[in-house]
């Protein structure tokens, strides 16, 4: 089902061939809705009674002359490139609309001392912002990237659909801290797809912390021998707030390793969903997969939703997964507040500590100044409603 | 209940097996579905009105329903409207003799130890197998009759028992449930009815070897079993020898109902004619089996071993309406050669303080394709519920999969829920151990699969726990190597 008035929305006559395949595959698809498994907890229905409209992708901009390896992202550069993101409907959507976009492109060997930065704004209310970032690595550079999805000003109902395509080259090495903090009336839909080629590592920070219906789509594959990736993630589901965690991580060849962990907090009238799958295609001797997914309830009226899959094809490998749904343990709080510490306080150490377990990567990509303390507000403002 | 026993009572149902053949043979209904072959069923079971009105609505409702797809399955599609509701095997197609029948199948009853007249009537051979020991299966009936415990025929129960029928037929399954749950509803052909009264233990393990005609349920077998306040049951379904049977599609139905402090324990163990090598032939399995614990303290305890059928598309499930009430599920699915499973459980807590245990042990090996698929659902009121779900995969060999999709909601917080998988192979390291001890690598295998579905074999009666093991084996004979 498409709202009719979307159809209307590019002159066709505008398009490139790119773009009107791509629309037309949209058209064709249509939004996704909770029939569809992969949808089942996360319904986009409210975005079809909203009056849309296309804008530029609220991508602020970059201090001129001091990344070089970063430059607008052409129509041409597309074309050139190897399609790394699957053609789902919001992808088909985001490649025939996409206004703005960000090329990162670090040549082999090279060593980004500073982590590379992509803001994106919100600039107005019922703006459809489909943002594209494509970022190639070459053999042995190392970088870290922050791609930081916010709004500044008022409680905007806006709908974000950014795409971000990841190529590692052979030892390339990627730390990619990814936040979600829309304002509290918007729908965020992001892709994220990842292609790791032999030895190369990618290190993921997905911080679900704003929003009134999030989800966040990773798509990461193992190519190459050697390949490692860790998936680190948070989110917070507090007031209202829908926050949908979607990983597929592939094993496509043997000797790969990945790293699931994620910890999710549901209050409120929040609902937090985890749908994980890793898959080991045959012949993968060797790979080694850990998915771990731990999950607080703080409230009667929250809800947590887990589905961690395996799809495994080989019989060579190692492959696990653990999910747990609970509230703050009882014994704890008492030990804590026989310890002196008030209810209050004894419950936020424990909420930070739970939080912590994900949150490894702020320090190791030494990004605590920008970030540690934004973590750190909301979690004081999700205990406090508590 | 000794070995004995157990040989006595296949060789009861291989009795009855054809023994009733002749008159509904002249009464074949034409292939396919309409209203006119469900009312024909009806009419030809004597059945009263509120019944085919039922089967009438759930005929009606399948009309609007289309076919799931979402399992992790594959084959080629059924066409509904070539299959005979209202039909008995047909004696010309199946074998006339021993020899006929494919060897393999003759090996693995050789190896199971099954008798040889009996191997023939398992097969499926046209002979009519005469063994008298009616007054065995007479003599358990009276004694079941004196503690006021009824254990029929679906059909008998509903001309005998038609008020506990009307009362609890579609009440934990309805016909709206699922496709395959509404084509059942509608053409169902026979199957068990248990019902055991208030305070009553029922005191033997109750299994269709007992019931008369139980074999001639055909493919739409229907099973209602109610547990009133107190009582105790154990229903034993199934049989370890492979049977051959000439209906490809079994969409059976299972209803459980346990009222307060009822237990009942539903054991399995499937070995349906898993098809050819390349997968030809074999059947499908797609039952919907469901209990509800209605009462407070209520427990409901699946335990399945499935090594037949080419698919199988089962989720044994408990719905825990009662306080305190307990949902138990202990599966073990082998696949081999192209065999498919796509089975597991739903756990639906509604009621306070209520429990479930999950432990599901699937084994690949050839190019066989097992799923656990789970759910798990706290609700809003389940105060203090808890689920531990425990899900372990054995792999054999570089072209099996096994896949695990575990669903979990949960909408309480003072639930405790928690859900681990692990996968493995049988490791070079365990088995040279346990060679380096003087076993044969047959021996070997056989202990360490036996070990790793030891938690679901201890939940199995005694007799079958035995048979179970005894039938791994020869199953995942040569798996490795």
């Amino acid at each position: 089902m498409i709202p009719a008035a979307w159809t209307e929305l590019p002159a066709p006559q505008r398009l490139s061939a790119a773009r009107l395949a791509a629309w037309q595959a949209w058209l064709a698809l249509g939004l996704p809705h909770k029939r569809l498994e992969e949808w089942r907890y996360t319904s986009l229905e409210h975005l079809a009674r909203q009056a849309l409209h296309p804008a530029a992708s609220g991508l602020a901009p970059q201090t001129p002359g001091l990344i070089r390896c970063l430059r607008p992202l052409h129509e041409e550069d597309l074309g050139a490139l190897p399609a790394l993101a699957p053609r789902t409907a919001l992808e088909r959507l985001n490649a025939a609309l996409w206004r703005e976009g960000a090329l990162i492109e670090l040549a082999p060997g090279q060593h980004l001392a500073e982590p590379l930065l992509l803001s994106f704004q919100a600039p107005e209310a019922d703006a459809m912002l489909h943002p594209r970032t494509r970022v190639r690595l070459g053999e042995g550079a190392q970088a870290v990237l922050v791609e930081d999805y916010a709004c500044a000003g008022d409680p905007l109902g806006y709908w974000r659909n950014p795409v971000t395509e990841i190529e590692l080259a052979a030892g390339a090495n990627l730390i990619h801290l990814r936040l979600t903090d829309e304002s509290t009336a918007a729908t965020h839909t992001g892709l994220t797809a990842v292609i790791l080629a032999e030895r190369s590592r990618y290190a993921l920070l997905d911080l679900g912390l704003g929003g009134r219906v999030c989800r966040h789509e990773l798509h990461l594959r193992l190519a190459g021998a050697g390949a490692i990736a860790r998936l680190d993630g948070l989110f917070l589901a507090d007031g209202r707030r829908h926050c949908d965690h979607h990983l597929r991580v592939e094993h496509a060849v043997g000797d790969t390793t990945s790293r699931t962990r994620y910890r999710g907090i549901a209050s409120g009238r929040g609902r937090g969903v985890f749908d994980a799958q890793v898959v080991i295609r045959t012949g993968a001797d060797g790979a080694d997969a850990r998915q771990d997914s731990r999950n607080l309830l703080l409230s009667p009226q929250a809800e947590i939703d887990a589905k961690p899959q395996l799809m495994i094809h080989a019989d060579r490998v190692q492959a696990s997964h653990g999910a747990t749904v609970g509230r703050l343990a009882d014994d704890a709080l008492y030990y804590l507040r026989t310890r002196g510490i008030a209810a209050p306080a004894a419950r936020r150490l424990l909420i930070d500590a739970f939080a912590a377990e994900a949150l490894g990567l702020i320090d190791e990509s030494g990004l605590q100044a920008a970030l540690a303390g934004r973590v750190q507000r909301r979690l004081a403002s999700l205990a406090e409603a508590h | 209940m000794g070995s004995d026993d157990l040989t006595l009572q296949r060789q009861l149902s291989g009795e009855y097996r054809w023994g009733f053949t002749t008159d509904i043979e002249q009464e074949l209904a034409p292939a396919g579905l309409n209203e006119d072959v469900i009312r024909l069923i009806s009419a030809k079971k004597d059945e009263p009105d509120w019944l085919l009105e039922w089967r009438l609505a759930a005929y009606r409702h399948w009309l609007t329903l289309s076919e799931p797809k979402w399992a992790s399955v594959h084959y080629p599609p059924i066409d509904y409207q070539a299959i005979h509701y209202y039909a008995a095997p047909k004696m010309a197609k199946r074998p006339q003799s021993l020899e006929e029948v494919d060897p393999k199948l003759l090996q693995t009853y050789e190896k199971l130890g099954i008798p040889l007249q009996e191997r023939a009537a398992l097969a499926g051979v046209a002979v009519d197998a005469v063994f008298d020991s009616v007054s065995v299966a007479t003599t358990f009936k009276a004694r079941l009759e004196k503690l006021g415990i009824i254990f029929c025929s679906f059909s008998e129960a509903v001309r005998e028992h038609p008020e506990l029928v009307r009362q609890y037929l579609g009440s934990v399954v309805p016909y709206t449930d699922n496709y395959f749950a509404a084509l059942n509803s509608a053409v169902f052909s026979d199957g068990s009815f248990v019902y055991v009264p208030k305070g009553v233990r029922c005191p033997m393990e109750l299994s269709t070897y007992f019931r008369i005609n139980a074999r001639m349920t055909g493919q739409f077998e229907r099973t209602l079993i109610i547990a009133d306040e107190g009582s105790y049951v154990s229903y034993l379904e199934g049989c370890t020898a492979p049977s051959r049977d000439e209906n490809q599609l079994h969409a059976a139905v299972v209803e459980l109902v346990a009222l307060d402090d009822a237990h009942i324990k539903y054991s399995t163990v499937q070995n349906w004619y898993p098809g050819d090598e390349e997968g030809r032939g074999g059947i499908y399995n797609f039952v919907t089996k469901r209990g509800e614990c209605r009462g407070a303290r209520a427990r409901i305890s699946w335990t399945q071993v499935e090594t037949g059928s080419a698919i199988t598309w089962k989720y044994p499930s408990c719905i825990l309406r009662g306080d305190d009430s307990v949902g138990e599920f202990y599966s073990v699915a082998v696949t081999r050669g192209r065999q498919q499973a796509d089975t597991g459980t739903k756990m639906i807590h509604i009621g306070r303080r209520t429990r479930s245990t999950i432990v599901s042990k699937g084994i690949s090996a050839g190019h066989g394709h097992n799923a656990y698929r789970g759910l798990v659902r706290i609700l809003e009121g389940a105060e203090g519920a808890r689920n531990h779900t425990q899900c372990d995969s054995l792999l054999m060999g570089p072209h099996c999969a096994a896949h695990t999709f575990p669903y979990i909601e949960v909408k309480n917080p003072t639930a405790q829920v928690e859900h681990e998988a692990t996968t493995s192979r049988v490791s070079e390291a365990q088995l040279f151990y346990l060679r380096a001890r003087g076993l044969t690598e047959e021996d070997a295998v056989n202990m360490i699969v036996n070990g790793f579905c030891k938690a679901v074999f201890k939940e199995l009666p005694m007799e079958f726990a035995v048979e179970a093991q005894k039938l791994l084996a020869v199953s995942l004979e040569g798996a490795v190597g």
